[in-house]
């Protein structure tokens, strides 16, 4: 993994980096520099080097009690270069790092006060481009409940839908090893770092199968966290095209975890809810007309699919005729395989370079484009 | 423009030398900077003066990456001069975090302007926690030529630095020095460093006189030795690649009134430090050392180094004459050549760098189908030498392939290909440079020529010094050794114990022994004439000659003696074996007759023990001889000295258990193991 200037800045100043004893940039505060900084078209890069006075200036979007926090936490870890060992250990071990320029459209569909700096994750994260549910529930699922997450879950694998889930015992372990068990993926977002998950040998095999994807804007060895427990639920919801709520309780004085997630998607509507089962959240969600039963996938997906099937028999019909005129101007089957997988990978490999020659800009587009969420004015945290 | 610090250092008259002053400016608008300049030329004034500046500054602490603790302590004392205040951190010194984090937060406050660390420490977790706190304004990798595949001594953990100096943001200044970078080096050194300023200058070094020698044997190196020591004025070196020869060698010189001492990997640091000071201040003559001293030592007046066996490559030969005539005009640089000893040796190191891939595929799996495993648990599985295993570990820890934590590893998501091309290709790249070395020794040309065109050096120029050069005019050096001379050697050979050390541990328990052994003593190694004659007669006569007999007995009367023990009060015990039931005893009743002492054959073997070869490991091979070994008649020995005899010793684990046994079964004995070869090393 290469990385540039600004993605180095990036890490070096939000990255939680507990081992150098400095805070990291809040998100609301990230998003006032990358705001401040792009409209005087400077990069995050320059914060490597700015002082504090320049710095103080540059910040134009920001409230002075913010511009002096912020000050102070540059301040602090600018000569703090050497912690990017972390990073660099990060990568030498295979992980990944999703800065905001390459998070794919689902994950956008959070507002912009919730999109972390970058993501860490384990996995292919292609994953993220195909159709997802998620699925959440209580922790005290019934058996049945569990039972029919299982089968959904399965049925999942065989409609190629990703399933989407927090990691957590119960109904989403239930549905996220039902599903890989039967070939299909899923994305998971644990409310612990990710070091531990990797450490065992079955999520490495269904990493290394391309099965699954672990996502975390939380350090690596992160202990288990109630706080980063509730604020990871809306990294399910959000991303999913379909949440499926297997089992909740009713926040009272104390909160449910599932509850807190279906009720934060019902007010930014990120994604419709089905349920099961007959818990008394989901009784709740189906009274007030928020959620409905789950039914099947086709039902989900019915606007989606009859598309894609259109535009892959499209492709098909065209390949066969391409196939055809080749045989017809002689080409033997050897050839013609060859010349596929040579032609498509040199497509690829360009692409690649492509990205990566835009990459820098990508990304000050990326983080520019964050006004959009924004909607042009900044909040105070 | 910095001649003013450079005069507070070196007084009114300093100037600098050509580049020092351009790489400081560089480094001091943070950029990065590649510094190729010749032994002692003085790189690490560039650092030491950018340091200086930057501190003045407020800016933050130099961290230099440095490969030999020698050379890191030579360093911290010059930087005294500077008015630098300079730490280290290494596994011998401060052992404890704490102790660590002492010197982190001195760095931190300002108390402390450099820091040295081993790139092995890079590779400890804790610690690069700690220096995450450290706040760097210039990094630097001297003998910068370790982060290139292609630049000789491959060490394997300069290859996480390649990777941190892609991370690290670009506010920290990077300089990289080296005097021993050829044209694909600064190229391989150069891309990893990224966009960066090369400095270089020619390599030539005035001061040296070479003289390659060729002496095909011990005895007539040692004889040279000998001879020429006193007629070379001051202090010096003499390279000798293994810790046995330095130790014999010191030895021998010693003998022949030379203030000589061994310097190597198995002496304590404490012992180490006080080594170097008596060299710096000139209180002994010569340092017999392995490459634990060498890159980098700056000491002004060196006036010879004497290479006792050929290194490895041009590199590495170039660098170790490199630490003579750095501030006197005159230095005698002697290469002595030749013999089979040294090819041996040098093969060895050299294709014993990489461990095999089925054992690396063997651990790989292992801990693919496992989640965390502890080391212990894999030398008790795995068949595989524990020494080897460590070296498995670590290269896969150093690719990222697997994981540690704590004494735990574990595989890592990283997908793993087989990097036996990749170790062929530098396997291959060292038997080239090693056949370039031979071929110096015998050049026609220039000596210094030759170093020089080989790291490419522009500016190659013949040097009027070298023994090439001046032909018959060479006189620094009395090459004529004669045969009362070389006689002297031989008679010091056999006279040479060679020591069969005790074991203290049980690698099963990892408890204290309940026995231990005196010192032992074997006839020879295993490559020496006597160890070949010894394993001919296993091996194609099963039955040891009179020669083996006579040679033992002889030794082993002087052994005992220097002990304080009386030989005909001992008693002989052979070590069993099933495989060749009389060899041994046969051997032992023979020994001694010709000793005159009492003979017992007590201990036996149950069937079917596994041949020791086939054991990799200690755990495995304490634990079979343990299985195997035992007293079969209970004749009383107690109040005995017993001398315990084999024919090879290798783990020591036959002698260790045995030992043990009787101990454990008789009141008040000493034990003292021999055997004909000692073969530990020599597979
Ligand atoms: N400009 C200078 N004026 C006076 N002395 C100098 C100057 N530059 C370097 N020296 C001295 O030269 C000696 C050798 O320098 P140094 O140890 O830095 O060599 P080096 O280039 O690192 O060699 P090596 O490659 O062997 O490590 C030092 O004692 C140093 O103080
Ligand atoms: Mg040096
Ligand atoms: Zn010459």
């Amino acid at each position: 993994m290469q990385f540039t200037n600004n993605e180095i800045a990036t890490y070096l100043y939000c990255a939680q980096l507990t081992q150098t004893r400095t805070t990291p940039l809040t998100i609301l505060e990230w998003n006032v520099i990358v705001k401040s900084l792009s409209q005087q078209k400077l990069e995050p890069e320059v914060l490597l080097t700015i002082n504090s006075t320049e710095l103080s200036n540059t910040l134009i979007h920001a409230t002075n009690a913010q511009k002096t926090r912020i000050v102070e936490k540059i301040k602090a870890r600018q000569k703090l270069g050497l912690s990017m060992l972390e990073l660099e250990e990060i990568v030498h071990q295979g992980f990944g790092i999703m800065f905001r320029s390459k998070m794919p459209p689902r994950l956008k569909k959070l507002t912009h006060k919730h999109i972390p700096a970058f993501f860490y994750y384990a996995g292919d994260p292609s994953i993220l481009s195909h159709r997802a549910m998620g699925v959440v529930g209580a922790r005290s699922a019934t058996e049945t409940e569990l039972i029919q997450t299982t089968d959904i879950a399965n049925e999942a694998a065989s409609h190629g839908v990703v399933i989407i889930s927090g990691g957590a015992k119960g109904v989403d372990t239930t549905a996220v090893e039902a599903t890989l068990q039967n070939g299909g993926k899923a994305i998971v977002f644990p409310a612990d770092g990710l070091m531990k998950w990797v450490k065992k040998s079955n999520i490495r095999f269904y990493i290394s199968n391309g099965q699954l994807l672990l996502m975390s804007a939380q350090r690596l060895d992160a202990p288990f966290s109630g706080y980063y427990a509730m604020q990871r639920n809306k990294f399910i919801h959000a991303p999913s095209d379909a949440v499926l709520v297997a089992s909740s309780k009713i926040s009272t004085k104390k909160k449910s975890g599932t509850w807190e997630g279906v009720a934060e998607n019902i007010k930014y509507q990120w994604s419709p809810l089905y349920v099961i089962g007959n818990s008394e959240g989901v009784e709740q969600l189906k009274a007030h007309g928020n959620a409905e039963q789950f039914s099947s996938f086709d039902k989900i997906f019915t606007h989606t699919e009859p598309k894609r099937k259109r535009e892959r028999k499209e492709i098909d019909e065209r390949i066969v005729s391409l196939i055809k005129l080749a045989i017809a101007k002689g080409l033997d089957r050897e050839t013609l395989e060859e010349k596929f997988v040579d032609v498509s990978s040199k497509y690829f490999e360009n692409q690649k370079q492509n990205e990566q020659e835009t990459s820098q800009n990508l990304l000050v587009h990326e983080q520019l484009s964050m006004e959009e969420y924004m909607g042009g004015k900044v909040e105070e945290s | 423009m910095y001649i003013q610090s450079l005069q507070e250092v070196f007084g009114p008259e300093a100037t600098f030398r050509e580049g020092q002053n351009e790489a400081i400016k560089r480094l001091l608008h943070k950029k990065r900077v590649l510094v190729v300049q010749k032994t002692g030329w003085g790189k690490s004034l560039v650092y030491f003066l950018t340091t200086k500046i930057l501190r003045d500054k407020g800016e933050g602490v130099t961290l230099i990456i440095s490969p030999l603790l020698a050379l890191t302590r030579n360093q911290i004392d010059s930087t005294r001069k500077y008015g630098l205040v300079a730490d280290c951190i290494n596994s011998q010194i401060n052992k404890t975090l704490p102790e660590k984090k002492e010197v982190i937060e001195r760095c931190n406050h300002g108390e402390c302007d450099v820091l040295f660390v081993t790139p092995e420490q890079l590779q400890n977790d804790n610690f690069k926690d700690l220096l995450s706190q450290l706040r760097v304004g210039l990094f630097v990798v001297d003998e910068a030529h370790c982060i290139s595949d292609w630049g000789h001594d491959f060490r394997p953990d300069y290859r996480r630095i390649h990777q941190l100096l892609k991370i690290l943001p670009k506010n920290i200044a990077v300089l990289a020095t080296t005097a021993t970078a050829n044209e694909r080096v600064i190229e391989d050194v150069t891309k990893q460093l990224g966009d960066c300023e090369v400095i270089r200058g020619d390599l030539q070094r005035e001061s040296l006189y070479l003289h390659n020698l060729y002496l095909p044997n011990a005895e007539q190196k040692y004889a040279w030795i000998a001879k020429n020591i006193n007629r070379l004025q001051g202090s010096g070196i003499i390279y000798a690649t293994t810790i046995r020869e330095c130790e014999r060698l010191a030895i021998w010189l010693r003998q022949n009134a030379i203030d000589a001492r061994a310097y190597h990997g198995r002496i304590n640091e404490e012992d180490k430090i006080e080594l170097e000071n008596q060299l710096t201040n000139n209180q002994i003559k010569v340092l017999v050392s392995t490459i634990a001293l060498g890159m980098g030592y700056d000491k002004e007046d060196i006036s010879f180094v004497i290479h006792y066996y050929t290194p490895k490559s041009v590199v590495e030969h170039y660098q170790q004459i490199g630490r003579a005539g750095r501030g006197i005009d005159q230095a005698v640089c002697v290469l002595l050549y030749g013999g089979e000893d040294e090819n041996r040796i040098n093969k060895h190191f050299i294709y014993d760098s990489f461990p095999k891939q089925v054992q690396i595929d063997q651990v790989l799996n292992y801990l693919s189908q496992n989640d965390e495993v502890k080391i212990a648990t894999l030398e008790q599985v795995m068949n595989i030498k524990s020494k080897t295993l460590k070296q498995i570990l670590k290269l896969l820890l150093i690719d990222g392939f697997v994981g540690k934590n704590g004494s735990s590893y574990f595989r890592t998501l990283k997908h793993y290909y087989s990097q036996q091309k990749y170790y062929d290709s530098i396997i291959n790249l060292k038997v080239q440079e090693y056949n370039e070395l031979l071929e110096f020794q015998r050049t026609k040309d220039c000596q210094m020529a030759y170093l020089t065109k080989a790291l490419d050096d522009p500016n190659t120029r013949p040097c009027m010094k070298c023994s090439t050069c001046l032909g018959e005019a060479w006189d620094l050096t009395d090459d004529y050794v004669s045969h009362d001379e070389i006689n002297r050697v031989a008679k010091f050979f056999a006279e040479n114990y060679i020591i069969i050390e005790p074991r203290k541990k049980s690698m099963m328990t990892n408890k204290n022994l309940n026995f231990i052994y005196e010192e032992g003593l074997a006839l020879s190694f295993y490559h020496e004439q006597l160890g070949q004659e010894a394993r001919r007669c296993k091996y194609e006569m099963n039955q040891f000659s009179d020669l083996v007999v006579s040679a033992s007995a002889d030794k082993l009367r002087r052994f005992i003696r220097d002990k304080g023990l009386k030989i005909s009060e001992m008693i002989i015990i052979p070590i069993p074996s099933n495989r060749r039931p009389e060899l041994v005893p046969q051997f032992a009743k023979r020994l001694a007759n010709r000793l005159q002492c009492n003979y017992v054959n007590n201990l036996a073997k149950k069937p079917n023990e596994p041949e020791q070869k086939s054991l990799q490991n200690n755990s495995f091979q304490e634990q079979s001889i343990r299985k195997h070994l035992y007293i079969k008649d209970r004749v009383n020995l107690d109040n005995q000295n017993i001398l315990l005899v084999d024919d090879f010793v290798d783990s020591k684990w036959t002698f260790t258990v045995a030992a043990e046994l009787l101990g454990e079964m008789y009141n008040d004995i000493t034990i003292t193991p021999f055997a004909l070869s000692d073969t530990s090393g020599s597979d």
